[in-house]
């Protein structure tokens, strides 16, 4: 092999290897950039989730109990005492938990603003102004009045980055954080199965919740967790029914769910992660809002799995909904514990058995995930 | 030296493909078959493969027109299986033929009726009386219920 000693330049492979490993450093630091934003998106997304845990322990001092979902004693005595009665009582009833911790994170003014139109609900007999606006005036006509069209960016995640869709009830504000309703399918209407509720914000229908009452310790089981807003798509017919069959964001319509094995939802997910059957949009869509996939979730199915309905599309009967949570987040989604630390939960969560029916009573029957939604299981739960 | 160099840059070449590669996820065998109710295909129906096994991963499928079903678990993808291991195989087939209505004050006015199209026995992993054994490769499970 010759050399010199008064060698110029380089030779050819000599630059080619110097720009191949330019590349590789490249390469390697690109996906590291996304991966930095994407972090920071799950850090505000975390501590959004530890505001609204303090939140509850905050509403906790103050109202020696834990906001209802659905039925709050706040809302309707409100409504009783200006003599409501009947068909006009089920909207406030509908308020969302989230609804009763707006002073705690620093949102009176919209707090305010829905207790004051509630009382011009009241006398003015104009549902614009209650908290379940119906599908046909969901603009009101008060423009001055629109508590429920805001978009709090305490409520929503920013890995979600759910923008506005075609749908007319995109009018409504969105939430990426939802209650723990247990680790049952769930149904809302019939005082019978709000009963049936096992999670931390369940109907006042079925007894006042303090922390005392979830025996099975606030460090142990979630208060909130996260759902990615349903995302549409077609035409819109009515305020419940539409189509999203993205398995991530639409819920999907499954027959009878409640009295079937909960992996009956998981079978409704064909290839490319799409539902193939009528689904409904209603997962965050309305944070004001008790009813639905709106601001609930169970633990049935792991993170990430797909979320599924049961009933007729269109029809006003009591349905079952299986919510399952779920996130943009890589492998999983956080949760707040009652006692206001957030932990990430892995998409691979110990879910028991998914082919079980179920139980009403005693420990969880869907592994560590349910044990942690259930508030008086009475499990021996592995540490987290 | 030059095919020193060279061999360095392939190498690094190779190196930087790879990186990203590597998601680990459950590894799944196709499982696929046909389920009949008297030598009819069962459309719309959900079979369970509920894992007796450590190996096992508890999955389920629903049938099309044909009664033909295919197999996903939570992990792996759609259609893609099952892991191989010892299973109790079980049928749900429910409709929903009258939704439950309420009134305001959460009374029930309507029960909820539901309709199932095959035997009770079939709905539960310890009656229905099936059981199945998933192998590496491509498993085919055929299921003839009787409704009698």
């Amino acid at each position: 092999m010759k050399s010199s000693t008064h060698r110029q330049g380089f030779t050819l492979v000599e630059l080619l290897v110097v720009i191949a490993i330019i590349g590789i450093l490249i390469g390697l630091l690109l996906p590291a950039v996304q991966a930095a934003r994407e972090a920071a998106r799950r850090m505000q997304c975390t501590n959004n989730l530890k505001q609204l845990g303090l939140a509850v322990q905050n509403f906790h001092d103050i109202q020696n109990r834990l906001p209802h979902q659905y039925k709050d004693p706040y809302w309707t005595n409100m409504a009783t005492s200006k003599g409501v009665t009947g068909t006009n009582l089920t909207r406030p009833e509908r308020m969302s938990a989230l609804t009763l911790l707006l002073p705690f994170i620093e949102q009176t003014a919209i707090a305010d603003m829905i207790k004051n139109g509630l009382e011009k609900a009241i006398t003015t007999g104009n549902s614009d102004y209650s908290p379940s606006p119906t599908y046909a005036n969901r603009v009101p006509t008060d423009m001055e009045y629109n508590p429920f069209t805001i978009n709090l960016a305490a409520f929503q995640c920013p890995s979600d980055g759910t923008t506005n869709t075609s749908r007319s009830d995109d009018y409504f504000g969105r939430t990426n954080y939802v209650c723990n309703m247990g680790d049952e399918a769930i149904r809302m209407a019939s005082a019978q199965q709000q009963a049936k509720h096992r999670g931390v914000f369940h109907s006042a229908a079925a007894g006042t919740i303090t922390l005392a009452t979830v025996i099975d310790g606030t460090s142990n089981t979630i208060a909130f967790s996260e759902i990615l807003a349903s995302r549409t798509g077609g035409a819109d017919t009515s305020d419940t029914y539409y189509a999203d069959t993205d398995c991530r964001t639409g819920v999907a319509y499954a027959s009878a769910i409640d009295n079937n094995p909960p992996i009956n939802c998981l079978n409704l997910r064909k290839a490319d992660n799409v539902f193939t059957v009528n689904t409904y949009s209603e997962k965050g869509r309305r944070w004001f809002h008790a009813y639905q996939c709106n601001t609930n979730f169970v633990a049935v199915l792991p993170p990430n799995a797909p979320s599924c309905s049961s009933g007729t599309p269109n029809a006003s009967s009591d349905k079952a909904f299986l919510c399952t949570p779920g996130s943009r987040h890589s492998g999983g989604v956080n949760a707040v514990m009652l006692d206001g630390s957030v932990h990430f939960i892995s998409e691979t969560i110990d879910c028991g058995d998914t082919s079980s029916y179920g139980n009403t009573s005693g420990n969880s029957q869907h592994g560590v995930w349910g044990a942690m939604a259930s508030a008086q299981g009475g499990e021996t739960t592995a540490s987290l | 030296m030059k095919q020193v160099s060279l061999a360095l840059a392939l190498l690094l070449c190779c190196a930087a493909c790879m990186v990203g590669c590597g998601k680990s996820t459950i590894k799944t065998e196709g499982v696929t078959g046909k389920i009949t109710l008297d030598g009819q295909p069962l459309a719309n129906c959900n079979v369970i493969f509920k894992a007796t096994d450590s190996t096992g991963s508890t999955a389920g499928g629903l049938t099309d027109e044909t009664g033909v079903y295919k197999l996903q678990t939570v992990l792996g993808k759609a259609d893609a299986g099952t892991t191989p291991g010892e299973y109790q195989v079980f049928f749900t087939c429910d409709e929903v033929v009258q939704p439950e209505e309420v009134d305001d004050d959460g009374n029930i006015l309507k029960e909820e009726i539901v309709k199932s199209a095959i035997p009770k026995k079939y709905n539960s992993p310890e009656t229905s009386g099936f059981t199945a054994t998933v192998v590496k490769g491509s498993n085919t499970f055929d299921f003839d219920l009787v409704s009698k």
